[in-house]
């Protein structure tokens, strides 16, 4: 095979849709994944191997992270970090909701002014920028929701493609509830096909979404959308079991391609033109300071020092009600119904913030029994079996989710002693929620609580807002900005530093958003192939040697 | 039949289209084996022998897990096979990925890493110290036992039991425990993976119009 036009390390949220763009658009491309290449028929609902031995993400014993609160501790094995880790990545895993970010996301730094001791800022885009992109995203992939219901809606060019998946209880009891308050619940938008849609299944209900792989391919992973369009071209490969390792560069410092193990460690090397790094908010920073040379001391692109900075996890927040009437929340789809009246910050809460909520059942069998019962409830014996036997399927969640501010000393980094399976220096996490992120936390857990016991639950429980020390949202890694000095890549992905790398992922994020982060990854992405193919055929990616 | 394929099934019988099979065929006899195995496990007149741990450390593995999960009005940790789940477990060296690593999202840690890649020296020692002078644990009274465990409750040793009892309960059947489905059917868990509207009480009333 020549040399492809591009190679792209990662097939998840943003790699599949720029393999699909790229490839549509009459390029040359080999997608490197580090996971497996799983179809619908190899998916299923085993909790056990699913989520406590990893069967879908990365492994914690073969890709251990390190974790600490400041850069003065010393980080030890722990926290957790976790993606998607298969064709499709964590598309093919996630629960799928799938919110647009709304106008102010992008601006929020002019909106409020300054933030001090953090790196709070504007986006080089704005919503306007992106829209197209939102809607034919929406369409491209199939979305289910229903468009002017929530009056906080950003404006949008086109409706949803499918109608909402059906309201569960849990969804019945929110809307009611919230509506009592004054509130404005709304179907929420799901990246799940609630009809078929596109010679695809429409949702069968299963209620395994959340962690899980769709067996009926329902779910508009990049795995059943983007990537089987992308290889039906003829020009794109996807190479699972392929583990990226480090960028190699020339003496012009151009990318010249990937190095990588294959699935016996067997150390490998794909040319290419031009690298697109879609690997994640983690995994992007790190492959970059994996890639230092004597041209790039302090790894490839990072002439700012920002690269795995700025790391943001989003805040999360649960409460729970249990209810007279069981709502059998095991089945469908993890949330039918959502709010955005608390999305904006609000100078009178006195603490920067905002987020949603949504009703959810957020546990599997396993998970409810081991965790997802009030704290008062013994934890073995006949009064834990009656109540768990009472709860399980009377329970619903009231979830939050929330901003997290950008912060210079939240950061991915090497670490200097533990090492992976491959022998790679491990990741490192370096966390510490901001104040003003745990407050609005609590702020929304409250609301939470507010909305179940207007719905009437028997009683209700909160699970506490601590300091986070993981997340599965990794986000403003590499920063896009306009100036080099402070950012890392352009507002068309391309790194500030060398012509022919492009970087697309959560690590783009400028703000947090409001713990959704997904849908507006595949906005990027589209956006960003868009912008990458037209570079390359005005022959402005020059290439390496 | 296994839980893992009865929702495909049931979606072919129902006439969904476009369905890739493959996977029961390719999974099926694994699946079936284990199954196999659980049952001869729970139900044969002579019990299967335990794997890994001795006849007496087993009786008390079960005593503990039964008092963690009681038998009612429907079964308990001993219909459930959860001795043989966790001999299982440890048996194929899979007792490790019990660790606080693996459950650091949903449940609370234990407090206690593998030593060697196995927890065994913590379950064996646990065990040992649970028999007094009175005699082995499994052995003692209910009320007894109670008592013993209550003041133990706090420790890895317990903690670790207590998870893998839960895993051993809920998990599907292929890997051993949750006999029969017991685990499943006392809460309420049922394994069709495959539903129509209306889910619950609550959303009776709420389709008219919906789409999907």
């Amino acid at each position: 095979m020549s040399t492809p036009d591009f190679v792209i390390v990662g097939s998840g949220a943003a790699g599949g849709v720029i393999a699909q763009e790229l490839a549509l658009a009459g390029f040359s491309i080999v997608v490197l994944e580090q996971g497996p290449y799983l179809k619908a028929q190899d998916f299923h609902h085993d909790e056990l191997t699913t989520l406590y031995r990893f069967a879908l993400t990365n492994d914690v014993h073969a890709s251990p992270s390190t974790f600490r609160k400041t850069a003065a501790d010393i980080a030890q094995p722990g926290g957790w970090v976790q993606y998607g880790r298969l064709v499709g990545g964590g598309t093919a895993h996630f629960t799928a909701n799938y919110w647009r970010f709304h106008e102010s996301d992008f601006v929020e730094r002019t909106k409020l002014g300054a933030i001090p001791g953090t790196g709070f800022s504007d986006w080089p885009i704005t919503y306007a920028d992106l829209e197209p992109y939102y809607t034919k995203l929406e369409w491209d992939i199939g979305v289910s929701g229903q468009a002017g219901v929530s009056p906080f809606d950003p404006p949008r060019s086109r409706p949803y493609p499918m109608p909402p998946l059906p309201v569960k209880s849990s969804g019945v009891l929110f809307e009611r509830a919230a509506r009592r308050l004054g509130w404005h619940p709304f179907p929420a938008p799901m990246a799940i096909a609630s009809q078929p849609y596109q010679g695809r299944n429409g949702c069968q209900h299963c209620g395994f979404c959340e962690f899980f792989g769709c067996e009926f391919g329902a779910k508009s992973s990049t795995l059943f959308t983007a990537i089987p369009r992308a290889e039906a071209t003829g020009r794109c490969e996807i190479r699972p079991a392929s583990y990226a390792v480090r960028i190699e560069t020339d003496r012009r410092g151009r990318a010249t391609g990937v190095v990588y193990y294959d699935a016996h460690k067997r150390e490998r090397r794909q040319r290419a033109k031009a690298v697109i790094l879609c690997c994640n908010g983690a995994e992007t920073p790190r492959l970059l300071l994996l890639s230092s040379s004597p041209r790039f001391p302090n790894g490839l692109a990072n002439s700012s020092g920002l690269v795995g900075k700025h790391l943001m996890f989003t805040g999360w927040t649960l409460t729970a009600g249990v209810f007279d009437e069981p709502l059998n929340e095991f089945k469908s789809v993890m949330v039918t119904r959502v709010l955005h009246d608390f999305y904006e910050a609000d100078a009178k809460r006195g603490f920067y913030g905002g987020g949603g909520l949504d009703a959810r059942f957020d546990f599997m069998p396993i998970g409810f029994a081991l965790s997802g019962l009030p704290p008062d409830v013994p934890r073995w014996g006949a009064e834990y079996k009656r109540t768990l036997r009472q709860y399980y399927t009377r329970t619903m969640n009231v979830a939050g989710h929330t901003t997290s501010l950008p912060l210079e000393s939240n950061t991915v980094s090497l670490d200097p002693t533990v090492k992976d399976a491959w022998g790679v220096p491990a990741l490192r996490i370096t966390y510490r929620d901001h104040p003003d992120d745990l407050a609005m936390m609590r702020f929304l857990q409250a609301r939470g609580l507010e909305l179940l016991n207007a719905a009437g639950a028997q009683r209700t429980w909160s699970f506490p807002v601590t300091e986070q020390s993981g997340s599965n949202h990794l986000l403003g890694t590499c920063r896009m900005g306009d100036d080099p000095g402070s950012s890392v890549v352009d507002k068309f992905h391309r790194a500030h530093d060398v012509p022919n790398l492009f970087l697309c992922d959560g690590s783009s994020f400028v703000t947090s958003g409001r713990g959704q982060p997904t849908c507006t990854i595949q906005a990027l992405a589209y956006r960003a192939a868009d912008h990458i193919a037209r570079f390359a055929r005005a022959g402005e990616i020059p290439s390496g040697s | 039949m296994s839980a893992f394929d009865s929702s495909r099934r049931r979606f072919l019988v129902d006439g969904g289209a476009a369905l890739v099979t493959g996977w029961a065929a390719a999974n099926l006899p694994g699946v079936r084996a284990a199954l196999a195995h659980a049952r001869r496990a729970a139900t044969a007149a002579t019990p299967a022998a335990f794997e890994f741990f001795t006849p007496d450390e087993a009786a008390d593995i079960a005593a503990v897990a039964a008092q963690i999960w009681p038998a009612d009005d429907m079964p308990g940790a001993t219909e459930a096979g959860i001795a043989h789940f966790i001999d299982h477990l440890f048996a194929n060296g899979a007792d490790a990925s019990c660790a606080d690593v693996n459950f650091a999202i949903y449940d609370s840690p234990i407090g206690a890493d593998p030593v060697g890649g196995s927890y065994a020296p913590l379950m064996r020692n646990g065990l040992a110290q649970l028999s007094t002078t009175a005699g082995r644990f499994a052995t003692l009274p209910a009320d007894q036992q109670r008592q013993a465990l209550v003041a133990i409750e706090t420790t890895s040793f317990f903690l670790l039991l207590r998870r893998m009892t839960v895993v051993g309960l809920f998990a599907d059947p292929a890997h051993g425990g949750n006999v029969a489905k017991s685990g499943w059917r006392a809460i309420g868990f049922e394994d069709r993976f495959y539903w129509r509207p209306p889910f619950g009480a609550y959303d009776r009333d709420a389709h008219t119009g919906e789409g999907g």
